[in-house]
């Protein structure tokens, strides 16, 4: 079970005298999905930095799959989309998926990013550079980036960000395709409801420190608003 | 080794295509190098006894002013839309993103050099393909020891705002030793010294590359962390 679980405990970090994680414990167990609230410099981003293997925690250990977040061995099982894309805006749609594929060791990189820009419906964009395209279609590359490897986690930072209604929607559709098919996904979020239509359970961090985990199924969004709200912002 | 190889030929091929997509940095350090050797050229008054030992110092002053230019762009592309944080989340080894970084920067230097070679033979009157395969070799040695430090000092300070100063600050005085053995080199092959004289020169530089490549590589693993 430990496989798919991703693990914190007591996980702290510091910059410099400034602490912007303390001593949170957080497990997602395998095909969890798993929505981060908060507000800014709430220490989000620096969790999520943390699992994936980009930043040392100060204190506490983070697991991934049952390895050390920051072990070569566990990057290839990671796919992290963020606001920033990841993507080379001089590079064709095509040309970004199989570099990356060819990054991750894929057996057939150009057969996989043709496979992944149909999933993402840009296969009649896939000679077009990533400059010319909407924040729309650079979101779903950068999922079709993400999942080259077929990665068994999933880790989102605040993917809907610049996004309209219609492409949030789109990309919701597209991240609840992923977590159906058992991926163990973490995402960071400001927007309350896609997250928790997106997810099957929330947790809060506020100052470092995480003040809420538990199961969203059944939660309704003006009640999980209603709790936040006292939570974090009185 | 072999995953190694072949990630740092997906980069470097990323790389080069990249570049020939824009095809406006290298015309512009070919003639940033030209105008130097032509402004040293009408600066000095140049004769047959100072040339091999003028001209040999302002030759790897162009590289070394072209060369920088060079290495100071080779981790702009991945500070773009923050893609060095994918190279990082990918499984190859760092060592790889090093090694296709100093091989495009190794490519890009040796064709501006291509193109300001004729330019020098002219200008200077001077035949530095004399005793070519001496000279090729000084050539080889001096590019891969100033393009090793080049792009470690590229990754260092990448992340830096005052990037196009610093780097030049940090690097120059690293390579000192080695421009000064490499046009050293250069000019006993131009003035036809005793190969003994330019022998010593091209060891000095085969140490010095061999050091700093292994030192390099070993700390770019720390230097990616950072990035």
């Amino acid at each position: 079970m430990e496989k798919g679980r991703i693990e914190c405990r007591g996980v702290g970090k510091k910059f410099g005298d400034f602490t912007a994680l303390s001593d949170v414990d957080l497990t997602i167990d395998e095909g969890d999905f798993l929505v981060l609230f908060g507000p800014n410099g709430a220490g989000k981003t620096t969790l999520l930095k943390i699992l994936c293997g980009m930043v040392r925690p100060t204190s506490g250990t983070a697991r991934v799959g049952g390895a050390d977040s920051h072990s070569p061995a566990i990057r290839g099982k990671i796919g992290v989309i963020s606001h920033k894309s990841y993507l080379y805006d001089s590079l064709m749609a095509l040309e970004n998926l199989v570099f990356f594929g060819e990054m991750y060791g894929v057996a057939d990189p150009a057969g996989r990013a043709m496979e992944l820009l149909k999933t993402v419906e840009l296969e009649n964009r896939r000679d077009s550079v990533v400059r010319a395209f909407s924040r729309g279609m650079v979101q779903r590359l950068s999922i079709a980036r993400a999942l080259v490897a077929d990665p068994e986690f999933i880790f989102l930072d605040e993917p809907f960000t610049g996004l309209d209604h219609h492409s949030a929607l789109m990309f919701q559709s597209l991240l609840s395709a992923l977590h159906r098919r058992g991926k163990t996904v973490m995402m960071i979020t400001h927007d309350i409801p896609l997250g928790l239509a997106a997810s099957t359970r929330a947790a809060i961090l506020r100052g470092g420190r995480k003040i809420f985990d538990e199961s969203t199924l059944g939660t309704g969004v003006p009640e999980f608003m209603r709790m936040y709200v006292e939570r974090v912002e009185k | 080794m072999r995953g190694i190889l072949r990630a740092a030929r997906a980069i470097l091929v990323k790389d080069m295509r990249t570049e020939l997509r824009s095809r406006e940095f290298l015309g512009n350090t070919f003639m940033f190098a030209l105008l130097v050797i032509v402004i040293f050229n009408f600066a000095f008054k140049i004769n047959a006894q100072n040339a091999p030992q003028l001209a040999s110092g302002i030759l790897w002053i162009a590289f070394l002013f072209a060369g920088t230019l060079g290495v100071g762009r080779s981790f702009q592309a991945e500070k773009e839309n923050d893609c060095i944080q994918a190279l990082a989340l990918s499984p190859v080894d760092r060592s790889a993103v090093f090694l296709a970084k100093l091989a495009g920067n190794l490519i890009f230097l040796a064709l501006v050099q291509a193109m300001v070679l004729p330019a020098f033979v002219v200008l200077y009157n001077l035949n530095v393909m004399e005793n070519f395969p001496m000279q090729a070799l000084v050539f080889l040695l001096g590019d891969v020891g100033f393009m090793t430090l080049g792009t470690l000092v590229a990754a260092l300070s990448a992340n830096l705002k005052a990037r196009e100063i610093l780097l030049p600050v940090l690097l120059l005085p690293l390579l000192t030793p080695l421009l000064i053995f490499a046009a050293a080199a250069t000019s006993a092959l131009i003035g036809g010294d005793d190969p003994a004289v330019y022998l010593s020169r091209i060891k000095f530089l085969a140490a010095f590359d061999l050091i700093f490549f292994v030192v390099s590589t070993l700390v770019f693993e720390y230097i990616m962390d950072e990035l």
